[in-house]
């Protein structure tokens, strides 16, 4: 029984993880959908996305509104950066882009750096308890994170099922080409695309600095590798693969370090990854979207 | 504009994936970044570069001692801390004649806190510098250049060096003013077994989270060895990956072994993510931390509901000193001197230079400073019964007139065994909210 329950146990904590992952992810994979090419200074907006928070926090804004805000904030700064060192290389393939992005990264963390020190930093998270349910537990602030995150990844469903931009993101992400045949303004796409792309950076960087505090400059550089792997997982450019990805490298993540050997925690994730690159290489979701 | 193919991204991603990594472990990555970086502040900062040569005397010194440690990367802080001690006594001593007449030099070598650059930073000192004394290196680097110092007979005295690894290899040439991780272990083990020094209970139940780097794990075998040689119980030994952003599983894991407190060797970093996750799954047994936690820094990090009632261990300062108010002398020389507080390693490095320089007057009294005559002298300044003394000036006058010495330092009495290692005593610390107190001192000769 007791076992049953550290199973059980390792598998929620593994989902609860996943789905922090699965928002990184998710925006990792939509940028890469419509701009086919991979954004290495993602990583930089969730450290954006955390300390930007922290900031308002000092300024005396509440978490919760200064998340909000710091959300929406690097939501801009995101299109800001891609306009100004992606725009211009965008016709010369990816990877100029590829290369970029990894300049524009290692700018991004040292100005972080820079401005907020190397020492780790938190947000004020009230620290609690775990709720007991039938021998397994679960912590509020865990929980908190879980939702907003299920949130988050039902916000860009609908997005992309329910509205105007949400075609033209599918159409565009499908066949550049074709879409702009078709009258659809792929540039436009493009701006909303870096727009949803680094709101959803900003939110995994908070929830990832409410979850495990405290974080440093390199929270973002450090997690990017997950996000990567569970990016590749459910195949990239396919949103609803990589938030199934994430799901996947967190469990795996969890049990494995669990159950087999507590020091190689990174090793499941791409042990899982090789598996089914080897075995199924479009992805775990296959097929579009 | 072409679209590449799930090959030509995935061959992309590798490539860069393994650019950045580079690029990431080249600048120290962050995931192990070190918690006491603030500790000693900036003291060491003067104008020269490292491995220039700096000191009053230059590159023309007759004598010259080599600081071997990291003055740049994430461990720029062990550098910034010992260097201006050794300064401080050096320009003391240049100002009072020099040894035997001769002025002292100080050149830097840099390690990074890599094995790579502390190699060629050591040859430099050697082959190049020649310098008579080595100050340093640190755990991270000291197998690296061990045939090094051996092969070309330099004396060094590390200040800051505690692991195992050196346990059994010092004695000749190598010699060091900082206990073994292996005594600092065994302290650990008896403090939780013991009620009389961690005025809790006799814990007979511990677990044990050491993090995967090898300056942690040099603890791991001495505290788990000890604790069962005390009579106790070990639930788990469990290593984890350092650097993660969480531990949920691990402490997890641990927990299911029912410990009664957990013996926690890990960065500040790591350790409050580790113990804030045992909080929030329903932990409510007690925590052991190493030096590295046992400061005001790491208690910013976790809440007082975390942090009260924790125990910690740091080295002890030598009764005698702190008595005599050597330790408050001290202080406030360093202060004087640097313009900060001394930060760790700082009072093993005024014991290692003092034994060091005293050393090379005895080596000078006998005949000749040269790398072997300082080596002989080394274990021999610092070695009862002979006049006891503490400080520099004290040993130098009473060689100049024929006495026999034995320093007694600040950490301990600093008697070296036949590998060069020295005991001292050790403080038990408890946090009660944000600051730490002494709640017992456990002697060397208990462990």
């Amino acid at each position: 029984m007791a076992d049953f329950v550290g199973v059980v146990q390792t598998l929620l904590y593994g989902l609860i993880n996943g789905s922090v992952i699965a928002v990184g992810a998710v925006g990792l994979t939509l940028s890469y959908g419509v701009t086919r090419f991979i954004n290495f200074a993602y990583g930089e907006l969730l450290t954006l996305g955390a300390y930007t928070a922290l900031l308002l926090v000092g300024m005396g804004l509440g978490l919760p509104v200064a998340a909000v805000v710091a959300v929406l904030v690097i939501g801009v700064g995101g299109v800001l950066v891609a306009r100004v060192f992606y725009d211009p290389l965008s016709d010369r393939g990816a990877l100029p882009l590829l290369i970029t992005s990894i300049g524009v990264a290692f700018v991004l963390r040292n100005l972080v750096r820079a401005a907020a020190g190397t020492e780790a930093r938190q947000l004020p998270v009230p620290l609690m308890r775990p709720w007991v349910v039938a021998g397994l537990r679960l912590n509020p602030v865990d929980a908190g994170v879980m939702i907003a995150a299920v949130v988050a990844m039902l916000s860009i469903h609908l997005l992309l099922q329910r509205t105007m931009l949400g075609k033209k993101m599918r159409a565009t992400s499908g066949n550049e080409q074709l879409a702009r045949v078709a009258g659809i303004d792929t540039d436009a796409v493009v701006r909303r695309t870096w727009l949803i792309s680094s709101v959803a950076g900003a939110v995994a960087g908070v929830l990832l600095a409410v979850q495990f505090p405290p974080f440093r400059p390199t929270m973002g550089w450090d997690f990017l590798i997950v996000v990567f792997s569970a990016t590749l997982l459910g195949g990239i450019g396919k949103p609803y693969g990589a938030m199934v990805g994430a799901l996947v490298v967190g469990v795996a993540m969890s049990v494995g370090t669990r159950y087999v050997a507590t020091e190689y925690t990174m090793a499941y994730a791409f042990a899982i990854l090789v598996l089914v690159l080897l075995f199924k290489p479009e992805g775990i979701a296959g097929g579009e979207l | 504009m072409p679209t590449p193919t799930r090959r030509t991204f995935i061959g992309a991603t590798g490539t860069t994936i393994l650019t950045g990594l580079a690029g990431c472990a080249g600048s120290g990555g962050g995931g192990t970044a070190t918690p006491t970086s603030t500790a000693g502040g900036s003291s060491g900062d003067d104008t020269s570069t490292p491995t220039s040569t700096a000191g009053d005397s230059g590159s023309e010194a007759d004598i010259k001692i080599g600081v071997l440690l990291p003055f740049t990367g994430e461990y720029d802080w062990v550098g910034a801390n010992v260097y201006p001690v050794t300064k401080m006594l050096v320009d003391e001593i240049n100002a009072n004649g020099g040894i035997d007449g001769r002025n002292v030099g100080l050149v830097r070598g840099d390690t990074e806190a890599t094995v790579d650059a502390s190699v060629s930073a050591a040859q430099k000192l050697v082959n190049v510098d020649k310098v008579d004394l080595i100050v340093g290196p640190t755990s991270l680097t000291f197998t690296g250049v061990k045939d090094l110092i051996e092969e070309n007979g330099i004396p060094v005295i590390s200040p800051s060096a505690g692991t195992t690894e050196l346990d059994d290899v010092g004695g000749e040439f190598i010699f060091r003013t900082v206990p073994s991780d292996s005594l600092g272990g065994r302290a650990i083990s008896k403090a939780i077994r013991n009620e009389q020094y961690n005025g809790i209970t006799d814990y007979s139940k511990m677990g044990l989270m050491v993090g995967n780097a090898p300056a942690l794990q040099s603890f791991k075998a001495p505290i788990k060895s000890s604790f069962e040689e005390y009579g106790g119980t070990v639930t788990n030994t469990l290593d984890y990956a350092t650097g993660k952003s969480s531990y949920q599983a691990e402490v997890s894991k641990m927990l299911q072994s029912n410990p009664e407190i957990i013996c926690l060797v890990g960065t500040p970093e790591d350790s409050a993510k580790i113990m804030r996750a045992a909080f929030q799954a329903g932990y409510e047994g007690n925590w052991f931390v190493t030096q590295d936690q046992t400061n005001a820094e790491f208690l910013s990090l976790i809440e007082p509901q975390i942090s009260d009632g924790i125990l910690g261990l740091v080295e002890a300062d030598n009764p005698e000193a702190v008595e005599a108010g050597r330790i408050e002398q001290f202080t406030a020389d360093v202060k004087a001197a640097t313009g900060s507080e001394p930060g760790i390693f700082a009072k093993n490095t005024y014991d290692g230079v003092n034994i060091g320089t005293l050393a090379m007057v005895a080596a000078a009294q006998d005949g000749d400073v040269t790398r072997e005559s300082i080596a002989a002298n080394i274990p021999t300044v610092a070695k009862p019964p002979e006049q006891d003394v503490t400080t520099y000036s004290e040993g130098a006058s009473a060689i100049a007139e024929g006495t026999d010495v034995n320093y007694e330092g600040l950490v301990g009495p600093c008697d070296f065994n036949e590998y060069g290692d020295i005991s001292s005593p050790f403080a038990i610390m408890q946090a009660d909210g944000t600051e730490w107190n002494q709640i017992a001192t456990l002697p060397a000769s208990e462990l």
